[in-house]
């Protein structure tokens, strides 16, 4: 599987503007990460501030023998795990912590591999103008009616509609160099049957 | 290009494409299709999106990658100017340079007095604050958030809040009903602890130079600490009836693992106690009714209260309280003195 560029181009030390593209390009999809073990967006992006915030403290010195990509998930894991203590739902990831601080310092760490396409589905996602990708996040991943959204957001269905709507055409259009060989495939499987 | 291909809707298609389109949808839907070999391809383009993106995993949020951007921005800046402030006190600055240096700097003084005068006094003033001195004062704020401030409590605020953040600061004792808005945190500012939230009700108490309580009475508070030096912020999540402490001169909140009874007592004046050792109520009892309170054994001290008290005399309050553990009260040279053998 293909790697983007970017995401290898930019390792410590670096300057203000590799550190921003860096942030922009990891940020929502370290956030999910983060919203895995906590299940809160506030603390998960703040936890994802702090992470970037020492990196970017400690650029100078950082040692990092994996990819940028995967100590970056390292980092998120390990401060939401920090987080769980505080907030002592310790003893559920208590012994998960505790092997991971006996966890001999490896050379090679775990490769954290995101494929092309789901770097671009994302970045594409986090594009979407605020109230356009709640609703699209709120329609897609949290499996709500249009109705239950228009609720949720105190806005008109005929503003969600409306904005499930322009979602999707920008993602079609902004993922339309990497949806046609799909096109093709499913194609393929419609024939078969 | 196709006028109709244009006009069919990607979230109408997108009902179809789930079995949520009515009987007519669906009927518009198969017309446009057969159509135009164009419009199937269009479809099956959205079929793909739609199922490219439900494989994602972690599902993504809806978060404000630009806002949390310039936060970090803006922190890295204040960070960057602490390290230089703190690099160049080492340094010597060779004589050669230092007239034109102070020079430049008679000049900057005069500059930044002119700006200052204009920011403080000429400059129509974009904050505002609400002072109680005599009585518990409720307002609303510009965000339509609740705020209750205690006697001798101070918020100062934006006129207008502006930006991704709604931040006030607070010096003093107040209570806290957040209008939700996960776009905008509201930040309290209290001495050295921050209070981050996006929606909810708590309380704060953060008198200066004493430590900083944070009581959440609805939903999540995040209390916080940045350390000026190394920009390091250490946090605790608190959620409802729990209490979180900032201690002074500390860097760690910490959650303490119970709300105290008189937290909310200033605003709705009733004291509810729930298992409170005798010892604290006691401290409640005489900082509230301005009287003095001793038990003659200290095992009295160890007994648990649960009751709860609404603007009721203090004799009364004692009365009940007594009776409640089969104790006796007696006014003895302007003290209360409980009298029997514990619990």
């Amino acid at each position: 599987m293909k790697q983007t560029d970017t995401v290898f181009a930019v390792r410590p030390p670096f300057d203000k503007a590799d550190f921003e593209k860096l942030f922009k390009l990891h940020y929502s999809h370290l956030c999910a990460y983060a919203n895995t073990f906590l299940k809160d967006q506030m603390a998960s992006e703040e936890v994802v501030q702090e992470v970037m915030f020492k990196i970017w403290v400690n650029r100078e010195s950082l040692e990092i023998k994996t990819s940028m990509q995967s100590y970056l998930f390292r980092a998120v894991r390990n401060g939401c795990l920090n987080v769980l203590k505080h907030v002592d739902i310790r003893e559920e990831f208590k012994a998960y912590n505790e092997t991971l601080r006996n966890e001999p310092q490896r050379s090679h760490e775990e490769e954290v591999i995101i494929s092309e396409l789901e770097q671009k589905i994302r970045q594409a996602i986090d594009q979407l103008p605020m109230e356009r990708k709640k609703v699209f996040v709120l329609s897609r991943y949290e499996g709500l009616s249009y109705s239950e959204i228009a609720n949720e957001l105190g806005i008109s269905v005929k503003t969600v509609e409306n904005q499930v709507g322009k979602a999707l055409k920008f993602l079609r259009e902004e993922l339309a160099d990497y949806l046609p060989w799909l096109i093709l495939f499913f194609f393929d499987i419609f024939r078969d049957k | 290009m196709n006028h109709d291909h244009i006009n069919m809707d990607d979230s109408l298609l997108l009902l179809y494409l789930t079995g949520k389109a009515s009987v007519e949808e669906q009927a518009a839907i198969v017309e446009w299709l057969n159509a135009d070999e164009k419009h199937r391809e269009h479809l099956d383009q959205l079929e793909n999106l739609w199922i490219e993106t439900g494989k994602l995993n972690p599902p993504p949020m809806a978060v404000d990658t630009l806002a949390a951007w310039e936060r970090m921005s803006d922190r890295i800046d204040k960070q960057s100017k602490q390290y230089l402030k703190t690099y160049s006190e080492g340094n010597i600055v060779r004589m050669k340079y230092l007239r034109y240096a102070m020079r430049l700097a008679a000049m900057l003084v005069i500059a930044f007095g002119a700006i200052a005068v204009y920011w403080f006094a000429l400059r129509p003033a974009r904050t505002m604050e609400i002072v109680s001195t005599t009585q518990i004062t409720r307002d609303t704020l510009p965000d339509g958030s609740q705020v209750a401030l205690n006697v001798g409590s101070r918020l100062t605020l934006p006129k207008k809040f502006k930006g991704n953040i709604r931040e006030v600061t607070l010096e003093g004792q107040a209570w806290f009903g957040v209008t939700h808005d996960s776009t905008k945190p509201f930040v309290i500012r209290a001495g050295d602890a921050g209070i981050r939230v996006l929606g909810t009700e708590f309380e704060v108490r953060a008198y200066p130079g004493q430590d900083i309580f944070v009581s959440v009475t609805k939903g999540r508070v995040m209390l916080f600490h940045v350390d000026g030096r190394s920009g390091d912020t250490l946090s605790v999540i608190l959620g409802a009836g729990e209490q979180g402490v900032l201690p002074v001169n500390a860097a760690r909140p910490e959650m303490v693992s119970h709300q105290s009874p008189d937290d909310l007592y200033w605003l709705n004046n009733s004291l509810e106690f729930r298992q409170t050792p005798l010892s604290e109520v006691f401290d409640l009892l005489k900082k509230y009714y301005k009287v003095e309170i001793r038990a003659a054994d200290q095992r009295i001290l160890q007994c648990r209260l649960s009751a709860r008290f609404a603007e009721e005399p203090v004799d009364r309050v004692l009365q009940v309280i007594a009776e409640s553990f089969g104790l006796e009260v007696k006014i003895e040279d302007n003290t209360y003195v409980f009298y029997g053998s514990g619990c």
